[in-house]
């Protein structure tokens, strides 16, 4: 039910404000501005997202969507996918809507 | 729609609702021991001295997907942090409370020194000096009870009341 281990973790993440404490749940990337959410699971959800792209102290951006075997992202380029897209949102801040989760 | 509606819709989906809370748990240990660490100023590796593990250890017990601990490992960090763990079980409404309530000053607990419930009761702990009699004793335990918890006194406390026994500050049971 990965779903459901994704809405908490959004969920966490927008209550503390600060991904720091919420300890290896952000992780660095290939790409400076773009991290992976790590959600544990059988199946290793690891969607790309930046702080921002308005306030990076409130808000978070899902950038692409990716997983994670063998230590090994699929796609494997999915950081560069992220930050372009990352680009085409600073571009255009219209392209970015709020997330809902579907019911 | 805000987290609490939609939580209580999906949460009828005994899937969902499983493994949200199970996530949950997991997050809520980890940032804890984080949070918990950081406010006593140690590092990782003060920390796992107090514990008697590596590092490597406390840093995977920090991290948010790690669902392996136990709770003799538990019991160790609460040595080390001087507080008390809780274990027990709760319904999903229960736990949701307790979801919606996160926040990052909720984690930080304070140490047996700091804790209010204690100082506070300190003046009138100290006022009861061994050899008190029972009725004397009951009724500064009864005074400490209702500023700490408002509660009523246990049953068994007016029942030893009414045998005459005598209590020494060594068989206090708050101390």
């Amino acid at each position: 039910m990965q779903q459901a281990q994704l809405d908490q973790k959004l969920d966490q993440l927008e209550q503390v404000n600060d991904p720091a404490l919420l300890p290896a749940l952000l992780v660095g990337t290939s790409q400076i501005h773009v991290y992976k959410l790590r959600i544990g699971g059988k199946i290793r959800l690891r969607p790309m997202v930046c702080r921002g792209t308005g306030d990076p102290k409130l808000e978070i951006t899902l950038l692409h969507p990716a997983y994670e075997r063998d230590g090994r992202l699929d796609p494997q380029d999915a950081p560069e996918r992220a930050e372009q897209r990352r680009q085409e949102i600073l571009a255009d801040p219209s392209r970015r809507k709020r997330y809902e989760p579907p019911d | 729609m805000n987290r609490r509606t939609r939580l209580l819709r999906q949460f009828r989906q005994k899937e969902y609702r499983e493994v949200y809370v199970d996530a949950f748990l997991n997050s809520y240990i980890a940032a804890q021991i984080r949070a918990l660490r950081e406010a006593r100023g140690l590092s990782q590796s003060g920390l796992a001295k107090l514990i008697g593990t590596k590092q490597s250890g406390v840093s995977k017990l920090e991290d948010v997907n790690y669902s392996s601990w136990s709770i003799r490992t538990l019991k160790k960090l609460a040595r080390a942090f001087e507080i008390a763990l809780v274990v027990r079980f709760v319904s999903f409404g229960e736990a949701l409370a307790d979801i919606e309530d996160f926040n990052a000053k909720a984690l930080v607990k304070p140490k047996f020194a700091e804790d209010q419930v204690f100082r506070s009761a300190e003046p009138l702990l100290t006022s009861v000096s061994p050899g008190t009699t029972a009725q004397a004793q009951y009724t500064s335990l009864h005074h400490v009870r209702s500023i700490t918890s408002r509660a009523e006194p246990p049953k068994h406390y007016e029942h030893e009341t009414s045998l005459g026994a005598t209590y020494s500050a060594a068989a206090n049971p708050l101390a």
